[in-house]
């Protein structure tokens, strides 16, 4: 069932949609095909004033860092205190971004946040981060993975609950919950079962029967294993009972999105075959801890989180994504270093602002191409040739990062400090770049509210609606100039 | 496992390490050791009388082993899906239809035979050498035409020269000569024995590392703390215990041969508080335990193994207090057998609880014992092993425990090529006393895996990748050039895409190049074969290195050479140095370099630990190495 309620007011509308939620059964099918959605207007009204995407980039156990960043850009950025930032984090920078997502960005929220990221407890992920622990362990095949309840800490702080230290499981941290997505938020997580290649009798290495399309993330059969397992089905079932084989090589798409209400309804208007990414409906503090799990869960740090509710995805054409997988299962945000592309692509008027990515070495970015398929450098290449500036760690912190030797405040400064400058300055781009496929505004864009000047790259004799979105343009217009206060 | 052994802290610093106070030293100390005439004639003899030609009858019968294998291998793979992609890769299809030719082309084979060497997991591997085998033989036999056979002869000839001569090992030129007479050798002469028994004279190692003895007891020094917390009803008495305990780890090396062993010991002790509640009766106790453990673990070519650590833990147990509520508890006697009878419960709870302490003791040990010996395998390898394994390439190691330390030997080659042809050279005896770990590399090392790069694309941003992360190296150049640029490429020749050269003062890069895109500029063409030569030089601020020279052929013009010159200032920087470290951490275990030598095909680098009178301070540790 399809509820279309255009004609109703915008207030009658949230009290509908909130009924909705609620009298829904959570294993009906179709969930998210079948909520309300925002009009365009709604949407144009919504989202026309927006500025800034602010996507806090996941560093491990670097919260701290982020938080220095977050820090500077709300003294320096009046987008971010005035409603008209959306907020996204992938890997450990989803706990602020779910937090913002639930809270909103204000003095109080900033204030609060700040203390959490520079003085949580991120002893048991630090040793789990030791290089040498971790590969001894890896070579003799015993778990790396920490438990899920060591981010108890931070996922109380990300859904509001003050009394977390006797809580024995997440559940029990989101029973004491009663935060919503209220705010445009963002949240990456990578597809386990779409993604997975791994080789059969030798779990390091790859198993290469699958093929990704970086243009749009999505992720296929070789042509010559899809014959295959045509013709062999039995095969199939044994070596991937997660999987449906369909009618076509497609698998699925490599990431989803958790987003809150309002982006699901804005980035579900990207066609199918352009989205980067699934989007998954957040609408309670339950799906908001899914989200930091299954975006924190990187291979390695935790094990990979199952969604126990598969029908909040919105899937292709209406069908439900249990037509092409089994289960869905998250694997950590890693995957894509900023994820900008779909919202800039709806909102051509916003600025990019990233809290700073770390490369992987050669090593792991091997490692997790042969376990995941996905090669993260050059997904990084196109997905940060969105932002308009990234705070980069400089080589100092990159080397404090290797030692794990900074206390929280002494990361908080180092982040502060890198901000500043480079906000000062207007620069903050990573090196290597490459222009993704879509790299357009979509067919249902919003206009800004405040018309920029540098909205398009100069180039000639395109067509208008394939014009190239200029990025990498620094944050300087979004700067209070100096005689705004706080 | 090819991606993960870990690149130690130490050896980072051994890579990329310079400080100020680096001393950098160019001499000559190499030395060949020759084998005794009698033995270098009977390898040319056998060598000479294994060159026969091959009746077309044979070729039809190994062509026929060959397919009947290849179908075989094919049945196999047609088990699972990987094996349809495996087949693919292999070229399965065009090396069949080869097999079906009246006259299978050598050169041919000889290609199928090199696409064959990779390495796969699981049961196909088996069958993949065997084809491989059976194609590398087909393959000299098809090419035992007379022609071959006189090339060969000439390849013999020039082993003989060099076996004869020990002036000529000393050049280049000759060096290269004698390479690439026996990877001929290799691709025409049947008698694989004969070949190893060629290269077993003529060469040695080309990679060799020592850690000593007190830098590694210093690496396993460690200490953890382990909380205990136990609680357990025995027959109505409530017995509650929390406490923590210190293990102190030291390091053994006993001499080994083949395998590198280490022992770990460990000994701890803690205190926990207990206590023991019947009805009544409340006694405190305080139990004293300590504990005795052994590992063994060994480092070998292929693996870290060690056995579960033997933990064994005693307990001192002392009553503290005693007290009995009510009247009772104010006479003696009642109080003496009430606590006798507490005692007794608290010493039958004792099994458990030490039970309880060598488990997580143990466990823990484990761990710190395996990253520990990780740590020393990564040192011993410097990194390299890993990178050259996952060219597909089995090293030769050899690895052994001395009175000095642990020495690791290894022949990084090819079937078909050679390590060093000089033993690595010796350390001036004022300066050897003086370093913890010593690495010896000769360019071999590096020729014989970039070998393997062939037709390879490059790409920028994965060549800054390597200089930045796994050399550690930063460049002003870096800071100067534009950011966010589409990164350029390189695309390499299909033959001696990239050969390195160690120089007295520096290093020689010669790139074969058949392509590169840089910004908006595609340049395809014949090889181009470029040189680049770096100097290695110490100043104020440290060892780095200067690109000195890129040379160009004659024939290529000029515009193209000003579009090369612009790629490879992308891929090699104009200089280079190791890129500042910070820490607060702990500076016993770090090592900084101060010995570096380069001369004739060998880099020699030695690192000490820093000491107290270098670190003044976390900034003083601008410039050391982790």
């Amino acid at each position: 069932m399809r509820v279309e309620i255009h004609e109703m007011g915008t207030m009658f509308r949230r009290l509908l949609y909130g009924a909705f939620v609620l009298l829904l059964p959570t294993g009906s099918m179709g969930f998210a095909q079948t909520l309300n959605r925002l009009s365009t207007e709604e949407l144009n009204e919504r989202f026309g004033p927006m500025e800034l995407l602010f996507c806090f980039q996941g560093k491990g156990s670097c919260l701290p860092y982020d938080g220095g960043v977050l820090h500077e850009a709300y003294a320096r950025i009046p987008a971010m205190r005035n409603g008209k930032t959306i907020v996204a984090g992938n890997s450990s920078g989803s706990i602020p971004a779910a937090y913002f997502g639930c809270f909103g960005l204000n003095d109080a929220t900033v204030r609060h946040a700040e203390e959490r990221l520079k003085l949580g407890n991120r002893d048991a992920v630090r040793n789990m981060e030791s290089i040498s622990n971790k590969i001894s362990k890896i070579s003799r095949g015993k778990p790396t993975e920490i438990q899920h309840l060591e981010l108890r800490e931070y996922i109380a702080f990300a859904l509001g609950v003050q009394q977390w230290q006797d809580a024995q499981s997440i559940a029990a941290i989101v029973g004491r919950s009663s935060a919503r997505p209220q705010f445009p938020c963002l949240i990456v997580a990578c597809n386990k079962e779409v993604l997975e290649d791994r080789h059969p009798e030798q779990k390091l290495l790859a198993g290469r029967l699958k093929e990704i399309d970086l243009s749009n993330m999505h992720v296929s059969w070789k042509p010559e294993v899809f014959d295959y397992y045509q013709q062999h089905p039995d095969r199939f079932l044994r070596d991937h009972p997660k999987l449906i084989l369909g009618a076509d090589r497609k698998i699925g798409r490599a990431m989803t999105f958790f987003v809150d209400q309002s982006m699901f309804d804005l980035l579900s208007r990207v066609p199918a075959n352009e989205r980067l990414a699934d989007l998954r409906l957040m609408t309670d503090a339950a799906d908001v801890a899914l989200a930091v799990m299954a975006s924190a869960s990187e291979p390695s740090y935790f094990e990979a989180v199952v969604d126990p509710h598969p029908e909040k995805i919105l899937a292709d054409n209406g069908s439900s994504i249990l037509e092409s997988v089994r289960q869905r299962t998250y694997y950590g945000g890693y995957i894509v270093s900023l994820p900008a592309q779909d919202v800039r692509r709806m909102l051509p008027g916003i600025r990019v602002l990233g809290s700073g990515w770390r490369h992987n070495p050669l090593v792991a970015r091997r490692l997790l191409k042969n376990w995941l398929l996905a090669d993260c450098e050059e997904i990084a290449f196109r997905s940060e040739w969105w932002a308009d500036l990234e705070v980069n760690p400089d080589a100092e912190f990159e080397s404090h990062i290797e030692f794990r030797d900074l206390s929280g405040e002494e990361e908080f400064q180092f982040g502060v400090r890198r901000a500043k400058e480079l906000f000062d300055r207007d620069i903050g781009l990573p090196a290597f770049v490459k222009k993704p496929y879509y790299h357009y505004p979509a067919s249902a864009a919003i206009a800004p509210r405040q018309a920029t000047g540098d909205i398009y790259a100069n180039e000639e004799g395109h067509d208008a609606t394939h014009r190239t979105l200029k990025t990498m343009r620094g944050i300087r217009p979004l700067l209070q100039t100096s005689g705004e206060t706080r | 496992m090819v991606f993960l052994q870990k690149r130690p802290s130490a050896l980072i610093g051994l890579r990329i390490a310079a400080i100020a106070a680096a001393t950098i030293q160019f001499v000559t100390t190499y030395k060949i050791v020759f084998a005794d005439e009698g033995s270098n004639r009977r390898i040319v003899e056998s060598l000479l009388a294994g060159l026969k030609t091959t009746s077309p009858s044979k070729v039809r019968t190994s062509a026929a082993k060959a397919e009947e294998i290849l179908h075989r291998l094919r049945s196999e793979l047609s088990e699972q899906a990987i094996g349809v992609v495996l087949g693919k890769e292999l070229l399965l299809d065009q090396l069949a239809s080869e097999l079906q030719s009246e006259q299978p082309n050598g050169s041919v084979l000889r290609q199928a035979e090199k696409t064959l060497r990779r390495t796969f997991p699981g049961r196909v591997q088996h069958t993949v050498n065997e084809l491989r085998a059976s194609v590398a033989d087909l393959a000299l036999q098809v090419s035992s035409t007379p022609a071959n056979l006189e090339d060969a002869r000439r390849s013999i000839a020039i082993v003989q020269n060099h076996l004869n001569d020990d002036q000529l090992r000393k050049s280049w030129e000759s060096e290269l000569e004698l390479r690439a007479a026996f990877q001929n050798l290799s691709e025409l002469h049947p008698s694989v024995g004969d070949l190893e028994e060629l290269r077993k004279q003529l060469t040695f190692p080309n990679y060799s590392s020592l850690i000593k003895k007190d830098f590694l007891t210093t690496l396993a020094s460690r200490s953890f703390e382990l909380p205990i917390h136990f609680r357990e009803h025995r027959d109505g008495t409530a017995i509650v215990g929390n406490g923590k305990f210190k293990v102190d780890l030291s390091l053994a090396l006993p001499p080994s041969v083949g395998e590198s062993r280490l022992m770990i010991h460990a000994v701890g002790t803690g205190q926990i508080n207990t206590s023991a509640d019947r009805g009544r009766a409340h006694v405190q106790a305080r139990i004293l335990p300590s504990i005795h453990g052994t590992q063994i673990l060994r480092i070998r070519a292929d693996q870290v193994s060690g056995d579960t650590p033997h933990v064994a833990a005693r307990l001192n147990t002392h009553l503290t207090s005693i007290q009995l509520d009510g009247l009772l508890g104010r006479c003696g006697l009642i109080e003496r057998v009430a606590a006798r009878a507490v005692q007794k419960k608290l010493s039958e709870s004792d099994r458990s609880l030490s039970n309880q302490i060598e488990q997580s003791v143990q466990g823990r040990v484990e761990d710190e014992g395996f990253d520990l010996a990780y740590r020393i395998n990564g040192l011993l390898r410097l990194g390299i092993w890993d990178r050259i394994q996952s060219l597909d390439f089995e090293p030769d190691i050899r690895l052994q425990n001395d009175s000095e330390g642990i020495r690791s030997d290894i022949h990084y080659v090819r079937n078909d090529q050679f390590a060093a042809l000089s033993q690595k050279p010796e350390i001036p005896g004022e300066v050897y006393p003086s370093l913890d770990l010593i690495s010896w590399v000769h360019e071999s090392v590096a020729n014989n895996a970039l070998d393997a790069i062939k037709g390879v694309r490059l790409d920028e941003a994965t060549i800054r990748g390597l200089w930045r992360v796994e050399f550690k190296l930063t460049s002003d150049d870096w800071e100067r050039t534009q950011a966010a640029r589409i990164p350029a490429v390189i695309e390499l020749a299909d033959q001696f895409p990239l050969q390195v050269r160690f120089l007295p003062q520096g290093v020689e890069l010669v790139l074969r190049a058949t392509a590169c895109e840089i910004d908006d500029v595609v340049l395809n063409g014949p090889v181009s074969e470029l040189l680049i030569r770096y100097r290695l030089e110490a100043d104020t601020r440290g060892i780095q290195i200067i690109r000195e020279h890129v040379g160009f052929p004659a024939s290529l013009p000029i515009e193209q050479q000003a579009i090369w010159l612009k790629a490879i200032d992308r891929f090699f920087p104009q200089s280079a140095r190791p890129a500042p470290k910070f820490s607060n951490a702990s500076t016993s275990q770090l090592l900084r370099l101060t010995y570096l030598t380069s001369s004739h095909g060998w880099i020699v680098a030695g690192a000490s630990r820093l000491t107290p009178s270098i670190i003044t301070g976390s900034q003083a540790l601008n410039e050391s190495l982790r």
